[in-house]
C-alpha cells in the first residue's frame, strides 16, 4: 500500500527549479530515506509536500486523497507530520507546552468552556497533558517539561521537535536531517526511535547525510540529483550504483 | 498560595473604595477614563503580546465602538446595554475584516496598512455627519442608568472595574487553554504552527476580532461616559497612545496593558496639574520614549517584581516577629 | 474643459511630486535598516516653521532654506545618535522603534504647538502665488507649481548622482542586506547609517517648505494625512525605488485632483488610504518598482 504518492511534482523558485517531475510513491509502515547532495531538492520535496511551498505543477495523493491545494494545517490535521532541517522550536513557550502546541487539533472545547472552565475542558487539558508527558518521556524529555527549550542542548531540541511531530499522532512523518550535528550517543537514540515508530506503524521519510544511519534503518532510498530522482532501491543497491557514485563524486 | 489570594483581595478593596475616599468628580472622571484605556490597551497586549500581530488603526474600533452605541441609545432609542452589544458586535466585524490583510503581511507592512484603516473611520467620523454629527459632535448621548436610576461616577468605577476584571479573567483562561499556547506558538513562528495542525488564518482573524471587541467595548463606554462624541479622540495620535499604553505597560504581561492604560491616562494629568500645564503632552512623550529605551520589558513585570520583595519582606517580618 | 483637465494634471502632479519627496524618506530608511520612521513627517513640519522663523529674521530666501535643511540634517543625526541606535542597543526590536517614533511625532507636534501655537501661519511668496500665472498657449500653470516642479527637479538630479555616480548608493544596498558583510567590505556602516538619517530627514524637510504655500504653515503639516500619502508613495515604489516613489506621488497627486474636480473633496484622502491599503494585500513589493531588488 503506498500512503504518499506524487505526479509530475514541480516546485521551483524564480528560475531555479528545486525539483522537477517528480513521480515516486512512499510505501506505508516502512521507512524510506532521501539522499543526494547538497541544494538536490531534498528539503524542498518536504516543503511541498506538508504545504510549506505552494506547488508549481502536479499532483500529491495521500492515502489517494489529492492534497496538492491544501494549506499547511490541514494536510497536518490529516497526518502528515514533520521536523525541520533548521530546528523550529516555540521558544517562548515550555518543553511541555511546545508539544501540547500541536494537540490543538485534538481539543474539542471551544472558547466559552474554556472561559467557564468546565469540566469537559479540565479534561481534555489533563488527557493531553498526560499524552504530551507520554511523548516526552519516549524522546527521553519527562524530566525537563516544564523548563524553557531555549538552552537546551541541540540534541534534545531536536528530540523535542520530534515529540511536538508525534503529537499529531501523525500517519507520516518527515524528519528532515535529523542526526546532523549530533553527538553518536544522541544519533543511537534517534535510530532507535525509528526503529519504534516503524514497529507503531508509522511510516518515516528520512532526509539524511549519514551513510551508516541510513544503511540501519531505511527500507527504500530515493536519490535525488538536480530535482530529480536518479535512483531508487533498497540501501545495498543504491550504495554500488555507479549514477549515485558519480553524483556524489562529481560534487566533491 | 491562599496568602497571595487573600493580599489580592486587599488589594482589589481597597482599590473598589478609592472612590469613597477620593470623591472628586475630576478625578472620578479621569479614573473612569483610566479604566477604559485599560480595557482597551489590555486588547492591545492581547493581539500585540499573545498573538504577535500590531494594529496602529485601535482608535479606528474604538469610534466605531463609541458612534455605534451612541447611535443606537440616542437616535434609535435602544437601552445603553444593547447599545454597548451591538458597538462590540460592528467593531468585532470590523476587526475581523482587517484581520484579512494580516494573513499575508508582517510588521511594519501590516502597521501601514492598520493606520490607514484608522484614517479611513477617522475621515468618515468626520463626513458622515449625519450620524456622527461630524466636527459639531454628537450630543445628548445617555449617562449611564437603571431604569429611572442615573449611576453616580462612583457607580461606574465600580462597573468598569468589574468589566476589567472579567476581561483579565477572560484572557488568563485563554492564554492557559490551547487557544492561548496557539497564539504564542504563531507568534513565534507561524510556519511551525500550521504544521502543527493550526490556522494561522483563524487564530489572526480570532485575535483581531478580540482586540477591536475591547476596543469598540471600551468606545463605547466612554461614549455613555462622556455624553458627547466628536472626532478628536479618534485620531492617529490616539492609536499611536493606546499602542504606547500596551508598550509601555509590557506587552508580555497580563497586567501590562492595565499598567499602561491608568499610567498613561494619569500621568500627563499629574503633569498638567503639577506645574507643567503648557508642556504636559511633550513631557508625556518623551517619558513613553525613555521607558521604551530604557525598559523594553515594559513597567508591569517590574511592578510585579517590586510587589514580590515587598511581600518577602513581610512574610519573613511576621516569621521574625 | 480638456484645459482644466491639463490644468489639474499639472497642479495635481506638483503637490504629488512633494508626496513622493516625503514618501522619499521612508525609502531612504528602509534601504539601510529596514525600519519605517513614523515621525517621518515631523520633518516636514519642523522644515516649514524653521524656514519661516529664518525668513522671519530677515534671512532672505537662500540662507533660510540652507539654515533650515541643515538644522533638519541635524536632527536626523540625533535621531539615528539617540533613538535608534539605543534601541538596536539594548536588543529591542521593530515594535519598539515603531513606537518610539510615533511619540517623537506626538512630540513635535506638540512642540510647535507650544512654541508657535495651533493657528496656521501664512508661508511667504518665496516661491510667487498660487495667482500669478505664465500662459502656455491657453494653458494657464500657477508659478507657484513652476517653482515647485524646478526645486524637485534639482532636488532629483542630485539624488540621482548620490545614489548612482558615488559610492552612497553601493554601500546603501550593502548595508541593507546585511550589516556585518557590508562591516567587512569596508563599509562603515555607521555613516551609512547616519547619512541614509540625514538625507530621509532633508527630503522630507525641503517637501515641507515646498508644502507650505499651499497647506500654510500649520500643524497639518505634521498629522497623519500628509504622512499616510508619503507612506502611499513609498509603498507604490516597493519600499526601495526613489524614482517609483516620486512617481507614485505624482500619481497620487493627480488622482487626488480629479476625484475632488468629479466626485467631491471630502473623500479625496480616502483614495490615498485605499491605494495603501490595496497596494500591500495585492502587491506589497510595490507598482513602480522596477528592476526590483527583493524587499
Ligand atoms: N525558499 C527558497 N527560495 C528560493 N530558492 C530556494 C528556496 N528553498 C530552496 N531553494 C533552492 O532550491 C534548491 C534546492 O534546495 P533544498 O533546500 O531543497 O536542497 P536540499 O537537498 O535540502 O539541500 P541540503 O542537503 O543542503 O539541505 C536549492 O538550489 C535552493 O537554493
Ligand atoms: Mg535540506
Amino acid at each position: 500500500m503506498d500512503i504518499l504518492k506524487t505526479k509530475n511534482m514541480t516546485k521551483s523558485f524564480g528560475g531555479v527549479v528545486a525539483n522537477k517531475d517528480l513521480s515516486l510513491t512512499i510505501e506505508e509502515g516502512k521507512i524510506t530515506a532521501f539522499i543526494g547532495p547538497n541544494g538536490s531538492g531534498k528539503t524542498t520535496f518536504i516543503n511541498v509536500v506538508t504545504g510549506v511551498h505552494p506547488i508549481t505543477s502536479g499532483e500529491i495523493f495521500f492515502q489517494d486523497k489529492e492534497i496538492s491545494k491544501y494549506e499547511s494545517n490541514q494536510i497536518s490535521r490529516l497526518g502528515i507530520a514533520r521536523t525541520f532541517q533548521k530546528i523550529r522550536l516555540f521558544d517562548n513557550l515550555s518543553v511541555i507546552e511546545n508539544v501540547l502546541v500541536a494537540r490543538k487539533s485534538f481539543y474539542k472545547s471551544g472558547p466559552i468552556s474554556v472561559v467557564f472552565n468546565t469540566k469537559k475542558f479540565r479534561e481534555e487539558e489533563r488527557q493531553n497533558k498526560e499524552k504530551a508527558l507520554e511523548l516526552l518521556d519516549l524522546v527521553g524529555l519527562k524530566d525537563k517539561a516544564y523548563e524553557s527549550p531555549k538552552g537546551m542542548a541541540y540534541g534534545l531540541r531536536r528530540c523535542l521537535e520530534i515529540a511536538r511531530a508525534l503529537a499529531l499522532e501523525p500517519k507520516l512523518l518527515f524528519l528532515d536531517e535529523p542526526a546532523a550535528g549530533m553527538t553518536r550517543d544522541e544519533f543511537k537514540v534517534i535510530m532507535d526511535l525509528m526503529l519504534v515508530l516503524r514497529e507503531r506503524g508509522i511510516t518515516t521519510v528520512l532526509v539524511e547525510h549519514t551513510m551508516d544511519f541510513i544503511k540501519a534503518v531505511a527500507d527504500w532510498v530515493y536519490v535525488l540529483n538536480f530535482g530529480e530522482i536518479i535512483a531508487k532501491g533498497p540501501f545495498d543497491e543504491i550504495e554500488k550504483d555507479p549514477v549515485v557514485l558519480k553524483a556524489y563524486l562529481g560534487e566533491e | 498560595m491562599k496568602k497571595k489570594i487573600i493580599f489580592g483581595l486587599i488589594g482589589l478593596a481597597v482599590i473598589f473604595l478609592f472612590p469613597i475616599i477620593d470623591n472628586n468628580t475630576y478625578h472620578l472622571y479621569l479614573l473612569n477614563r483610566a479604566l477604559i484605556h485599560a480595557i482597551l490597551a489590555t486588547g492591545l497586549v492581547f493581539l500585540t503580546g499573545f498573538a504577535g500581530q500590531i494594529s496602529l488603526g485601535q482608535a479606528g474600533f474604538y469610534a466605531i465602538g463609541a458612534y455605534s452605541s451612541a447611535y443606537f441609545s440616542t437616535r434609535l432609542g435602544l437601552p445603553i446595554f444593547l447599545g454597548i452589544i451591538i458597538g462590540i458586535g460592528i467593531s468585532v466585524l470590523a476587526g475581523f475584516l482587517l484581520s484579512i490583510p494580516s494573513f499575508k503581511l508582517k510588521a511594519f507592512f501590516l502597521s501601514l496598512v492598520t493606520i490607514a484603516f484608522g484614517q479611513i473611520i477617522n475621515m468618515l467620523v468626520v463626513n458622515l455627519q449625519p450620524i456622527t454629527g461630524g466636527p459639531y459632535g454628537f450630543f445628548g448621548i445617555p449617562f449611564y442608568h437603571v431604569g429611572d436610576y442615573m449611576l453616580s461616577f462612583e457607580n461606574v468605577f465600580w462597573l468598569l472595574g468589574v468589566i476589567l476584571l472579567f476581561t483579565l479573567y477572560i484572557m488568563y483562561k485563554i492564554k492557559h487553554s490551547h487557544y492561548g499556547r496557539a497564539m504564542l506558538a504563531m507568534n513565534s513562528d507561524d510556519v511551525a504552527t500550521e504544521t502543527c495542525g493550526i490556522s494561522t488564518k483563524k487564530l489572526k482573524i480570532a485575535a483581531f476580532g478580540f482586540s477591536a471587541g475591547l476596543a469598540g467595548l471600551a468606545g463605547a463606554l466612554y461614549a455613555h461616559l462622556a455624553g458627547f462624541l466628536s472626532p478628536e479622540p479618534f485620531t492617529f495620535f490616539e492609536s499611536s497612545n493606546f499602542v504606547a499604553m500596551a508598550v509601555v505597560g509590557g506587552l508580555r504581561d497580563m497586567l501590562g496593558g492595565v499598567v499602561g492604560g491608568i499610567g498613561l491616562t494619569l500621568l500627563p494629568e499629574f503633569l498638567r496639574f503639577g506645574g507643567w500645564e503648557n508642556y504636559y503632552l511633550m513631557v508625556t512623550s518623551i517619558i513613553v520614549i525613555v521607558i521604551i529605551i530604557f525598559m523594553p520589558k515594559g513597567l508591569a513585570p517590574l511592578l510585579g517584581n517590586m510587589f514580590k520583595k515587598i511581600f518577602r519582606v513581610k512574610s519573613s517580618n511576621t516569621k521574625t516577629l | 474643459m480638456l484645459q482644466d483637465i491639463l490644468q489639474n494634471i499639472i497642479s495635481g502632479a506638483s503637490i504629488g511630486a512633494t508626496y513622493g519627496l516625503v514618501g522619499l524618506g521612508v525609502v531612504f530608511l528602509w534601504l539601510t535598516i529596514s525600519r519605517i520612521n513614523f515621525a517621518n513627517i515631523s520633518s516636514a513640519m519642523l522644515g516649514a516653521y524653521l524656514f519661516i522663523t529664518f525668513y522671519g529674521m530677515n534671512l532672505g530666501f537662500f540662507l533660510s532654506f540652507v539654515f533650515s535643511v541643515a538644522l533638519i540634517a541635524l536632527y536626523g543625526l540625533g535621531l539615528r545618535q539617540f533613538i535608534y541606535e539605543p534601541i538596536r542597543k539594548r536588543g529591542g526590536g521593530r515594535l519598539e522603534f515603531v513606537v518610539a517614533t510615533l511619540m517623537l511625532c506626538t512630540f513635535w507636534l506638540n512642540l510647535i504647538i507650544v512654541a508657535y501655537g495651533a493657528l496656521p501661519r501664512p508661508f511667504p511668496p518665496v516661491f510667487g502665488k498660487s495667482t500669478d500665472f505664465v500662459s502656455i498657449g491657453s494653458i494657464k500653470i500657477s508659478v507657484l507649481y513652476l517653482n515647485i516642479y524646478f526645486v524637485i527637479a534639482i532636488l532629483m538630479v542630485l539624488i540621482y548622482i548620490l545614489l548612482n555616480k558615488t559610492l552612497i548608493g553601493k554601500s546603501f544596498r550593502a548595508a541593507a542586506q546585511n550589516r556585518e558583510a557590508a562591516a567587512l567590505m569596508g563599509i562603515n556602516v555607521k555613516f551609512t547609517t547616519s547619512l541614509s538619517f540625514m538625507m530621509a530627514t532633508c527630503v522630507v524637510g525641503i517637501a515641507g517648505i515646498l508644502l507650505a504655500p499651499i497647506y500654510f504653515v500649520s500643524v497639518e503639516l505634521g498629522g497623519g494625512a500628509i504622512g499616510v500619502k508619503g507612506f502611499a508613495s513609498a509603498v507604490l515604489g516597493g519600499l526601495t525605488n526613489p524614482y517609483g516613489t516620486i512617481l507614485g506621488g505624482v500619481c497620487l497627486g493627480v488622482l487626488e485632483n480629479f476625484s475632488t474636480l468629479y466626485i467631491s473633496s471630502t473623500y479625496k484622502d480616502v483614495i490615498s488610504f485605499s491605494v495603501l491599503i490595496l497596494v500591500l494585500i495585492i502587491k506589497p513589493s510595490g507598482i513602480f518598482n522596477w528592476k526590483s531588488k527583493r524587499v
